[in-house]
Formats: C-alpha cells, sequence, structure tokens
C-alpha cells in the first residue's frame, strides 16, 4: 500500500508542485488586487467551483488511466486488498490535494491575517479544510463516474450539492463536508473489484450505490416533470405568469397586480359603508407595498460572505467590513487600505450580523448609524421570536416593518427611536406571505395582507384580508377573500407525491445545518401543510406503481436474484425514484438474438 | 417705444383711478391694443442668467454668479472700466458676501464655506458646515477686515455658537451660551446687542457690558424687534410703533422709551428693512414694501439719491446696496413687468445712472417688458367698511367689463400679495384674464391691526368676505364680466378656493387649489401638534387671534369647512398636491376628492409624491400653469392651452391621478 501511495505521489509530483506555485502566484494576485476573503458570494463559488473542477480533472486523468480493463486488472491484482488499493490511492490524491490547493491557501489566509490590517475570521481558517475537502469530493465524484458501471454514475454529484449548497456556519459546514466525502468514499470502495458491471451483494454497499442514484432520479423525476408542464404550459398560452390576463382570483393575479387594484379586488365583497368611499379614494392613493425581502441573515462565522455587510463612508473615505470575531465593523481608510476603527454600538459588539437596507437591519431590529458621530442607534427593538423579514418601508406618516409574525407600523420622527402605532398579526405563516399592501387614509390606514407565495410548494388556504386601523391603531377586518392556486394541485404537491420520504430526505440537511432563514413563527406553521386527499392518493399510487414495476423489472432483469423483498419494500417508501434506480442498477437480461432464417427456409415459406 | 411708454402711463393712470374714482374712470380707459403674442410658459418660468449680484463694501467692484449650462460662474465686474473677469467656474448654488476690506469673496455653498481672493482669483474652501446642527454663514463681520461670522446651534445641549471665520480658515469663537436670534457686532468684536426669547417666548433686547447681559427691551411676541446698528448705548432697531406698524426706533438707553426715527411718510406700510454702510452701519435708506417697494432716505444725501430714484424709475422697484465710503450704489430693479431683475450703478457724487451687466442679464432671455401687464395696487371699502389693499393686473385692451378675472387668494393666511413679477399673474394677462390679488386681512406688511383684523374668523366669514368683496368691488368698478370669474390659490389660498366654490358656487366659473386644506381647522390642530418651531404655535396662534382651544371657533370652522360641505361645490375643481406635504396631508386631499366624487362633482387631481407643501419642481410650476392655461380656455373662453412639451406630457401622464372631467 505504501509503495502504491508513493508511487501515485511520485507520478504527480511534478503537476502537483507546478499547481502550487501557479495556485500561490494567483493568490498572490488577487491579493495584492482585493482581499479576496472579503469578496461577494458569487466570486466565492466561483472559486468553489474552479477548485471543484480541478478535482474532478485530476480524478479524470489518474483514474481514467487505470480504467481500461487490463490496467484495471492489473491494479487489482495486486497483492493486496481492494481497499487498501483504494486507501492508497485516494490518501495520494487527498495529500496532493492538500499541498496544491490547501497550502496555498493557508498561506494567503495567514499572510493576510499576519501582515496586513485586513479582516480575517476564525471562519477564514475553517475555508482551508473545507476547500480541501470539497476538492476531494471533487476527486471522489471524479472516480466514482469513471468506475461506475453506469452512465448515471455522474448523479452521484448530487451528494455535495444536497448536502452542502447550503448558508451555514464554517463548522458546521465543514463537518457536512466530512461527512459526505466518507460517504462518497465509501461508494467509490465498493467500486474496487476486479468486476466493476456487477452489482455489490452486500445489503450495505447495495444501499451506498443506490443512495445518490434514489436522490437523482427523484430530482430527475421532479424537474423534468415540472419543466415539461411548466414548458407546456407556456407553449400553450395557459401558464398563469405569461397570460395576458392571469386567472381571476389567481395568486398571479395577486402577484402582478399594483397596490391599488390588489386592495380594490380585495374590497370586492367587503359590506362596510365605508367601502365605497375608500373604493374611490384608492384610485388616487399612493399604495405601499412590503414584500418578505428578507429571507435570510447571515450567521456569526459564516463560512459564505452572503449577507454579511459590507459598506462605504465616502465622506470619510472609509471602508466598512463586518469583522466575524469582533461582531463589529472593521473601518478601512480607502486609500492606505489602513485599519482605522473598529465600530459596535455604545463601543460594543452586535448581538447579530446586520443586512445594510438603508438603515442596519437586524433579526431583532433595526438601528441607524450617524456617519459623522459615528454613532449606531436603536430604532427598533423586537422580542427575541422575532425576526425581521423586510427592510423598512418608509411613507410620509409612517415606517413599516415586517416580521415572521406581525406587520408593525411606527411614527417615525427623523432620527428617534420609532414609536410603535400599532401591529397587524400575519393572517398565515411568513412563509406563504406574498405582499403586505398599505393605504394612508385621512382617518386611517387600509391593510391587504395577501398570501400564496407557498402554494406552489404544496401550501393551501392563502387569503387576501383587508383591514381597516383607524387612527388609534384599532384593527377592523373588513374583508378576506381565498387566493386561487395557479397550478393543479399534483403540479404543487409534486415534489411530496412523487416520494414523502425521498422528500424529506432532501430537506434534510438545510433542517440540520444552523441557519440565518427568517422562519416562520410559529415555527410549526410551516411543517403543517394540509394536504389534500388527491395529493395522497397520487403518492399511494405512485408506490403502488414502483411496487409493480419493480416486480415486473425483477423478471427481466440480469440480476433477478438481487432483486428481493427488500427491494419491493423500498420501492413501497420511496416510491417510483426507487423503480428508476433499480432499472439503473439491475438493466435487464441482454437479448438473445433471433438466428437468421436460412435461405431454404425462405424458399420454403415462399409463395411461390 | 413711444407707444409702450404711453401705454404704460395710461394704464398706471387708470389703475390709480380705481382707488379714487368709480366706474367711470376706469371705462373710460382705452389702453393701447395688446402685443397679440401669446407667451410660452417657458418663456414666462424662464430662470434669470444673474444671481447674487452684490457691490464691494468699497464700491469698486460689483461680484456675481452667472449661470453656465448647468452650473455657474462667480465673476467681477470692474466698476471704472465696466470689465468683466471670471474668478471661478463651475460652481453650485451658493450665497456671495463680500469681506469688509473688499479684497475677498465668501461663498456660502450647502455644507461648505470657500474664500476667494478678487485680485489673483486664489480660491480655498475654509469650512465645512454641520447641517445637523444648522451651521450656516451668518454675516460679514463688520470689525474685521476680512472675516465672515458663522453661527450654529446644538439642539440636544442647547448650545448656541458664534464663530469667526478669517478667509485663511482659522476659527475664534464669539459668543458661546444662550440661542440667540438676533446679535449685532461692536468696534471691538464683540457682540454688543442681541436678542433672544425669554421664557415666554417673547424677544428680548439684551446689552452686553462687561461681559454681562442686561435687558433693555422687550417685544411682543408679534414683534420681530430687527436690530439694526447700534452706537454706543444708543440702538436703532425695527420694531412696532403703536403696537401697529413697524418703524425705525431709537433705543437711548436701558430705561427710556423707543423714540421714533422713520415711520411710513405714507402711514400705510410697515418698514421692511434698512440698509446701512456696510462697515460702520449708518443707516442710509429704510425700505417699504407696500403697495410696492419704496425707499425713504435717512440722511440728506440719500434723500437725494431717493429723489433722484424714484424719478427715473416710475413704474419699477428699486432695493439700494450701498458701499462704505464710495458714493456708488448698486440699484436692482424689479417689476410686475421685468422677468428678469435688472442691475444699475448710481454715483450719487454725479447723481448719474449706468445699467450693468446688460449684456449678460439679455443672454438670459428676460421678456420684452411691453409684452407683460402692469400690477398696480388697489384699495377698496370692505363690506364691513374696512379698506382692504390688493392688486390688479389688466391685460392691455379697451373692455374690462367684458374681461374674464381671476382671483388669485395668497397663502399663509399670514403672508401678501406683492407687485413683483409672477409668472401666473402674467400668464393670465397674457391670456387676456384680468387678475385680482386681495391683501385681505390677516395679510403681512400693513401692521398688525390690519394683520388681526379679520379676528380669526377663517371659515366662510370676514376673511373670506374680504376677498368676495374685493371680486365684487372690481365688477362694480366695470373690471371683469361677471359671469367669467375664477379663484385660485395655493395652501391657505387653495382653502379660500374651496370655501368660495362650496359657499359661493354661483360667483365663480372654475378654481384651482394647490395643497389646500379641506378643513382648515384640522390644519390648525395639526400645526400645533408641531413641537419644532422656535416659538410653539399653540402661542403664536393666539397671538394671530385663532384659539385651537376654543370649541366655538374650531366648530364654526369646522362647519363652514369645504370637507363638510362638498355637495354645495357646484363648478369645475382642480387640484394640485404633493405627497410628502406635512401641512396638508394628501390623505385629507384625497379624502375630499372622493367625497366630491361621492356628489358628482367635477374634479380633478393631480400629485407628485415626491413634492411637499411648497412645490420646488420646475416641472409642477409648468404643470400648474398648462392646466391653468386648459380651464381659462375651457371655463372663461380664454385662447386655447398650447401643446405641451413632451416633458410636460410626460410628467401630467403620472401625476395625473384624477383626469379632467369637463
Amino acid at each position: 500500500m505504501r509503495d502504491l501511495f508513493l508511487s501515485e505521489c511520485r507520478r504527480y509530483l511534478h503537476a502537483t508542485l507546478i499547481f502550487t506555485a501557479l495556485h500561490i502566484l494567483i493568490q498572490l494576485f488577487l491579493s495584492r488586487l482585493n482581499n479576496m476573503l472579503t469578496q461577494g458570494w458569487h466570486i466565492q463559488v466561483t472559486a468553489l467551483a474552479v477548485f471543484y473542477l480541478a478535482g474532478l480533472g485530476f480524478a479524470l486523468h489518474q483514474i481514467g488511466s487505470y480504467r481500461q480493463t487490463g490496467r484495471w486488472i492489473w491494479l487489482m491484482h495486486r497483492p493486496l486488498s481492494g481497499g487498501a488499493i483504494f486507501a492508497a490511492l485516494t490518501l495520494a490524491s487527498a495529500m496532493m490535494i492538500c499541498v496544491a490547493v490547501g497550502l496555498p491557501l493557508l498561506l494567503m489566509v495567514a499572510g493576510t491575517d499576519l501582515f496586513s490590517d485586513r479582516t480575517v475570521d476564525l471562519r477564514h481558517y475553517v475555508m482551508v479544510p473545507y476547500v480541501i475537502t470539497m476538492t476531494v469530493i471533487a476527486w471522489l465524484s471524479g472516480a466514482a463516474i469513471l468506475l461506475g458501471s453506469s452512465r448515471f454514475a455522474a448523479l452521484i454529484m448530487v451528494l455535495p450539492y444536497l448536502m452542502l449548497m447550503h448558508e451555514s456556519t464554517a463548522a458546521s459546514l465543514l463537518l457536512m463536508a466530512q461527512l459526505c466525502a466518507a460517504l462518497m468514499a465509501y461508494i467509490v470502495y465498493t467500486n474496487f473489484k476486479p468486476n466493476r458491471a456487477t452489482p455489490p451483494a452486500a445489503a450495505y454497499a447495495v444501499a451506498a450505490r443506490a443512495l445518490p442514484l434514489l436522490l437523482g432520479c427523484y430530482l430527475l423525476l421532479l424537474w423534468g416533470g415540472l419543466g415539461v408542464g411548466q414548458i407546456g404550459a407556456l407553449a400553450w398560452g395557459v401558464h398563469p405568469s405569461s397570460m395576458a390576463v392571469p386567472p381571476v382570483g389567481s395568486y398571479a393575479e395577486a402577484s402582478r397586480a399594483d397596490g391599488r387594484s390588489l386592495m380594490l379586488t380585495g374590497l370586492l365583497d367587503a359590506t362596510d359603508a365605508r367601502t365605497a368611499h375608500w373604493r374611490r379614494q384608492l384610485p388616487l392613493l399612493e399604495v405601499y407595498t412590503l414584500t418578505p425581502n428578507v429571507t435570510e441573515f447571515a450567521l456569526r462565522q459564516q463560512l459564505s460572505n452572503k449577507n454579511t455587510p459590507t459598506g462605504k463612508l465616502p465622506e470619510q473615505n472609509e471602508l466598512l467590513q463586518f469583522n466575524h470575531d469582533s461582531m463589529r465593523f472593521d473601518a478601512f481608510d480607502t486609500r492606505s487600505g489602513a485599519l482605522k476603527d473598529s465600530l459596535g454600538p455604545g463601543g460594543n459588539a452586535f448581538p447579530d450580523i446586520p443586512l445594510l437596507l438603508g438603515e442596519l437591519v437586524l433579526p431583532h431590529g433595526v438601528m441607524s448609524f450617524d456617519s459623522k458621530t459615528r454613532r449606531f442607534s436603536a430604532l427598533v427593538t423586537l422580542g427575541n421570536h422575532e425576526l425581521l423579514a423586510a427592510s423598512p418601508r418608509k411613507t410620509p406618516r409612517s415606517v413599516y416593518l415586517l416580521t415572521n409574525s406581525r406587520m408593525i407600523a411606527y411614527a417615525a420622527p427623523p432620527d428617534t427611536v420609532y414609536q410603535e402605532r400599532y401591529s397587524l398579526t400575519l393572517t398565515g405563516p411568513l412563509s406563504d406571505l406574498a405582499r403586505v399592501d398599505v393605504a394612508e387614509l385621512l382617518d386611517g390606514t387600509l391593510v391587504s395582507i395577501t398570501g400564496g407565495r407557498a402554494q406552489s410548494a404544496g401550501a393551501s388556504g392563502s387569503m387576501q384580508t383587508v383591514f381597516f386601523v383607524d387612527l388609534k391603531g384599532n384593527a377592523q377586518t373588513i374583508a378576506a377573500r381565498p387566493v386561487g392556486h395557479d397550478f393543479p394541485l399534483l403540479f404543487e404537491h409534486a415534489g411530496w407525491w412523487l416520494s414523502p420520504a425521498l422528500h424529506a430526505l432532501t430537506a434534510l440537511p438545510e433542517a440540520i445545518l444552523p441557519s440565518g432563514e427568517v422562519a416562520d413563527h410559529p415555527r410549526a406553521l410551516t411543517w403543517n401543510l394540509q394536504r389534500p386527499a388527491g395529493v395522497y392518493a397520487a403518492a399511494v399510487l405512485s408506490s403502488v406503481l414502483a411496487v409493480a414495476g419493480t416486480w415486473l423489472w425483477r423478471r427481466r432483469s440480469q440480476y433477478e436474484a438481487s432483486i428481493g423483498v427488500g427491494w419491493l419494500a423500498a420501492s413501497a417508501v420511496l416510491g417510483l425514484p426507487c423503480l428508476a434506480t433499480l432499472i439503473i442498477m439491475y438493466p435487464q437480461r441482454p437479448r438473445v438474438p433471433q438466428t437468421a432464417r436460412t435461405p431454404a427456409q425462405s424458399a420454403v415459406s415462399a409463395p411461390c | 417705444m413711444l407707444a409702450a411708454y404711453l401705454l404704460r402711463v395710461r394704464q398706471a393712470c387708470c389703475i390709480a383711478a380705481l382707488s379714487l374714482f368709480p366706474a367711470h374712470a376706469v371705462l373710460a380707459y382705452d389702453a393701447m391694443p395688446s402685443a397679440g403674442r401669446m407667451l410660452s410658459i417657458e418663456q414666462l418660468l424662464s430662470e434669470p442668467r444673474l444671481r447674487q449680484v452684490h457691490i464691494s463694501p468699497d464700491g469698486t467692484r460689483v461680484s456675481y454668479l452667472q449661470q453656465d449650462g448647468h452650473s455657474l460662474q462667480l465673476k467681477q465686474l470692474h466698476v471704472q472700466s465696466g470689465q468683466s473677469t471670471l474668478l471661478l467656474q463651475s460652481l453650485g448654488p451658493a450665497q456671495l458676501t463680500w469681506s469688509i476690506d473688499s479684497t475677498t469673496i465668501f461663498l456660502s455653498f450647502a455644507e461648505s464655506i470657500s474664500a476667494v481672493n478678487v485680485n489673483d482669483g486664489r480660491a480655498a474652501r475654509i469650512a465645512n458646515l454641520d447641517r445637523q446642527s444648522g451651521q450656516k454663514l451668518r454675516m460679514v463681520d463688520p470689525s474685521h477686515p476680512h472675516h465672515v461670522l458663522i453661527d450654529q446651534f446644538d439642539s440636544v445641549s442647547r448650545n448656541y455658537r458664534i464663530t469667526r471665520l478669517s478667509r485663511d480658515g482659522t476659527r475664534e469663537t464669539v459668543y458661546e451660551g444662550r440661542k440667540l436670534l438676533d446679535f449685532l457686532i461692536g468696534a471691538d468684536g464683540k457682540l454688543s446687542f442681541a436678542k433672544w426669547l425669554d421664557e415666554n417666548h417673547a424677544p428680548v433686547i439684551v446689552r452686553r457690558h462687561a461681559n454681562i447681559w442686561t435687558e433693555v427691551a422687550r417685544c411682543h411676541r408679534l414683534d420681530d424687534c430687527q436690530l439694526v446698528t447700534a452706537a454706543g448705548n444708543q440702538l436703532r432697531l425695527i420694531t412696532a410703533a403703536a403696537a401697529d406698524r413697524s418703524a425705525l426706533m431709537r433705543l437711548p438707553g436701558r430705561h427710556h422709551k423707543p423714540e421714533m426715527v422713520q415711520a411710513d411718510p405714507a402711514g400705510l406700510a410697515e418698514l421692511r428693512s434698512v440698509i446701512v454702510t456696510p462697515r460702520s452701519r449708518r443707516p442710509l435708506f429704510a425700505l417699504y414694501e407696500s403697495p410696492h417697494l419704496r425707499n425713504v432716505g435717512l440722511t440728506p444725501s440719500a434723500q437725494r439719491s431717493v429723489a433722484d430714484i424714484e424719478k427715473k424709475f416710475v413704474d419699477s422697484q428699486i432695493t439700494i446696496e450701498a458701499s462704505e465710503d464710495s458714493p456708488s450704489l448698486l440699484l436692482t430693479e424689479r417689476s410686475a413687468r421685468l422677468s428678469h431683475e435688472r442691475y444699475w450703478l448710481y454715483d450719487s457724487a454725479s447723481r448719474k445712472f449706468a445699467e450693468i451687466l446688460h449684456d449678460e442679464r439679455a443672454a438670459g432671455k428676460p421678456l420684452d417688458e411691453d409684452a407683460l401687464a402692469l400690477t398696480l395696487p388697489l384699495h377698496y371699502r370692505a363690506s364691513d367698511g374696512m379698506m382692504v389693499h390688493g392688486y390688479l393686473t389688466l391685460p392691455p385692451g379697451p373692455r374690462h367689463a367684458r374681461l374674464p378675472l381671476m382671483t388669485i387668494v395668497h397663502g399663509g393666511p399670514w403672508g401678501r400679495a406683492n407687485a413683483g413679477y409672477s409668472p401666473v399673474v402674467q400668464l393670465l394677462a397674457n391670456r387676456g384674464v384680468a387678475v385680482f390679488q386681495p391683501n385681505f386681512r390677516s395679510s403681512v406688511g400693513y401692521g398688525q391691526r390690519y394683520m388681526l383684523g379679520g379676528g380669526g374668523d377663517f371659515g366662510n366669514g370676514r376673511v373670506q368676505r374680504d376677498i368676495l368683496d374685493g371680486v365684487r368691488w372690481l365688477l362694480a368698478q366695470g373690471v371683469g364680466d361677471k359671469d367669467r370669474l375664477a379663484i385660485m390659490g395655493t395652501s391657505f389660498g387653495g382653502y379660500s378656493t374651496l370655501l368660495a366654490l362650496s359657499h359661493t358656487p354661483q360667483m365663480f366659473q372654475f378654481g384651482m387649489a394647490i395643497a389646500p386644506p379641506s378643513n382648515f381647522a384640522d390644519t390648525l390642530e395639526n400645526i400645533v401638534s408641531d413641537t419644532r418651531t422656535e416659538v410653539p404655535w399653540s402661542l403664536r396662534l393666539k397671538d394671530l387671534g385663532v384659539d385651537v382651544g376654543n370649541p366655538l371657533m374650531m366648530k364654526k370652522l369646522h362647519v363652514d369647512s369645504p370637507v363638510r360641505n362638498t355637495s354645495m361645490l357646484g363648478k369645475p375643481l382642480l387640484i394640485m398636491a404633493g405627497g410628502r406635504d406635512e401641512m396638508v396631508a394628501v390623505a385629507s386631499v384625497i379624502d375630499y376628492v372622493a367625497r366630491l366624487q361621492a356628489t358628482n362633482q367635477t374634479v380633478s387631481l393631480m400629485i407628485d409624491q415626491e413634492e411637499g407643501h411648497n412645490a420646488r419642481k420646475p416641472m409642477f410650476h409648468m404643470a400648474q400653469m398648462h392646466l391653468l392655461a386648459q380651464m381659462v380656455h375651457r371655463y372663461l373662453g380664454g385662447p386655447p392651452a398650447q401643446l405641451p412639451s413632451a416633458a410636460l406630457n410626460d410628467y401630467l401622464r403620472q401625476t395625473m391621478v384624477l383626469a379632467w372631467h369637463p
């Protein structure tokens, strides 16, 4: 094993050294241009994609050289177990990735930290092993693709996509990446046997091989089906988003309407005596719309820079960069790059990472910043369970805030703490909230709260409710109407009925990873989706079809013996994606070509 | 030229006759035929290219800002040679102040102050202004050669500071402490007199002696008590004489009563300002505004100058700026017929006038004076016998009795109309409409008794009757066709327009109201809640005869309010409003319009969401004039409105939220 390990290292020694040197030069060059550690998340994703492609390319070259049957037999017929051979190749590759990818990154992070004033957080150091792990994952993906017996082996890349494409803390994502790498390593390991075409026999090996295929087939079927449906609707001119006039009462109508029209629609069935007066005023009024545009806040030590604020103070020639370690803003001189100040509320740390949306929007409050006095002032402070869901909306009379449970109206004297005038509890979960429209009248305010945003994910019961709030803040419900669905139920619930189990599994990483998501309050609302009976029936049908298909396929497959009760049970639980996985893993028996008829037989059968 | 002169003279004679003679005098008036040229709105609203024209204290130069594309140029005119030189270019809007030694011009921008050496043109920013504390250049320092005084007030610490700022940027604190509303600088460079508000928000005049402030006079809250000049213990100030019209008074000492120095010889107007020499602050001229800008000399030499000026400028109004040691006076000529001001130098030694900056002014394409109508003062007796003042603008032509007549009500109501150039008035006159601008009781400039004469009766009462009495009086004098009357106004003027259409719809054919309160009681209650003013509105309103706490007074306002009488409004109405109006909430305007719609009234509404109570966008004013011309055409039989420009058309499409319904 040691010899194989060393031999692989020697084989790629020059390439590794050249890659490392080039990588160091590029990092040095980019660092001279800018602080790469604080670049936006788009650049971060691009850089990660480059490393991923490098790892993938490395695997394609390295494993590709062993892929030919003769070379593979030569490799596997060493006096070593398959596991040892796999370990030697993988460890050698991982070590070379550490040198070529990890070392330059570590030098860049440590160099920036030690030799400049630039902001370097703990998460930046954690980023180094994360990128190494991701590159190893890419190498494992390449190895799995080359060693897999099917062209669908590429679906293994679904695993890192599902497990790692999330906003979370650097530590938790590193842990998840290592888990992903371990899982993928095991999948690749199952291929390290002389005859790669034979499916594994052991149940756990089958499960490991099947997992990425299951998830991949689920996503292919789901996205493919939805895509075909959407394109078909567009082609037929019946897609609600593209119709010149959207269906009356539908969510598309509500989301495409301006505030005035939507509020007028909401008042259609109102019986209040003042309705006629309001209806006359609405076309003349400015109607202000709040949308839940804040979906997540950055977490402390979050791996990516998404939602980590940066700003400029042009008059002071300063650049502000948020520091996750100190939880304050580092203020740099834009001309010299020198660190001039560290800014926090009252000289202290921020409780959370703010978003810069005109004001400083925190999960539990809003702050203002006076660039001249360099003071932060709290304008609004919310309770611990209430999260802000939109940037403050200022009107001539008020400031409106949207949280995950309320819409709050404040009187807003300039530069002072907002004075709450009233608040309205949201009529549904935030995740389903599409918009809140506000029309300020002489004697009060009309507020329309419209749901339907989560209909495409299966939410039901969305409503538009119009309230009148008088000048004392007393709210009265004026009208309510259901918001119609844009698509058929089976279309909106497709992700669930196709495979309830895989639906839950694909959502699992997002659920267990720490997240700055602005979640519904109370959170139970999100999970309390009432699925219609037809959707349950579709799920059962999917399951039955999968079981029947599995039974039929078993008889046609060349591995009939391998497809037992376990697969039937799995098909019942996992639905049609399981059947698709089965078909990929256990192809049908090769057809025996019929013997060509002889000329004599032809002559006998000829009519003449 | 001769024809134009004759037209002016005959028109002036006729209008003067309005207040002196009954209708036959007016009907006998047969002016020159109209020039017939229809002026465009863009022409009427054209901005002058010259701004901030000031003479140096030594009288040798005149500095000015000249529009150059989208920026401004700072130039100086050498009085002797008549040559202009460029000092700076690419400037933004700025206030221009000469240093006392005439070597430096201070340019005060919104956020900074720069100093320009007039000899070599070198300029430098010498201070940044803190807008939050209201820091601003207050005045030139008369005690120092090249210094100005800036002041600021920190509303949190309640600290007020006056700082002396040199042309090289060095600073010296002159005063720090209680907030001052006004002050005078002594020869020693320290404050000699100051004005602050006492605990009752009344102005108190104090004198500094050995660093101790001693009260020397106390004024009524309605009396501004403007400090003019001081010599030793003696103070000259502008204050109300006999609790009525302000005049120039002398305050000999602490225990003496003020003595009259100069009051309006015509016994009509309040003193607006006193023109003093820049350094020694010697009073030279007293300036009165009513019925038009009038100067009165305070020294024999000044009296001679005024006589010359009045002889030279018969139809125009002149404001004067004096130099210290030179006989040169800078005269700024204004009139209803001068769309751009004209500048003159008057040599008080040779008693000669010379127009300056003629070419620069002409480059701005001012309108031909002969194409514009004269605005002349009138006064009439209201139905209760009180003499009420106002202005009338007549388009050229002989048949005044058949002219449409527009009444323009000024805002406030504690404001006033004047005889200066007004694009709206000239537009109407150009379209053949006579314009009446009453200075009804509550208007300023005629003394406190006149201002308080309305008794706070702002419903369909005394103040409104003053306006309608004026219209009826004009009709009785043979001015205006009773079947072609209209009314318009901004803010309170808009409210008066709504009142007129609600309570006297038979009089007017249409109304145009800009930022109008539909219930003045609500507006008063709203402004009382505004705590940002120096003197609380509740006190100020009480002084002005309006007691918001008086239920009877408020009830009458509520009952008379247009919003309570929407069914009575019988004539077409156009309302324009700003979405950011803090005085008259746009929601109240919309509520009123919706109520009018409910009673099937003909109403149009334009809202610019970015405008406040006082519209600033040129496009807003352009739209106002265009819509006015349309209504004049539709309801008063005026000429068709010119087609709007593409930009104006776009603007109207965006802002006209309730379209025209004839």
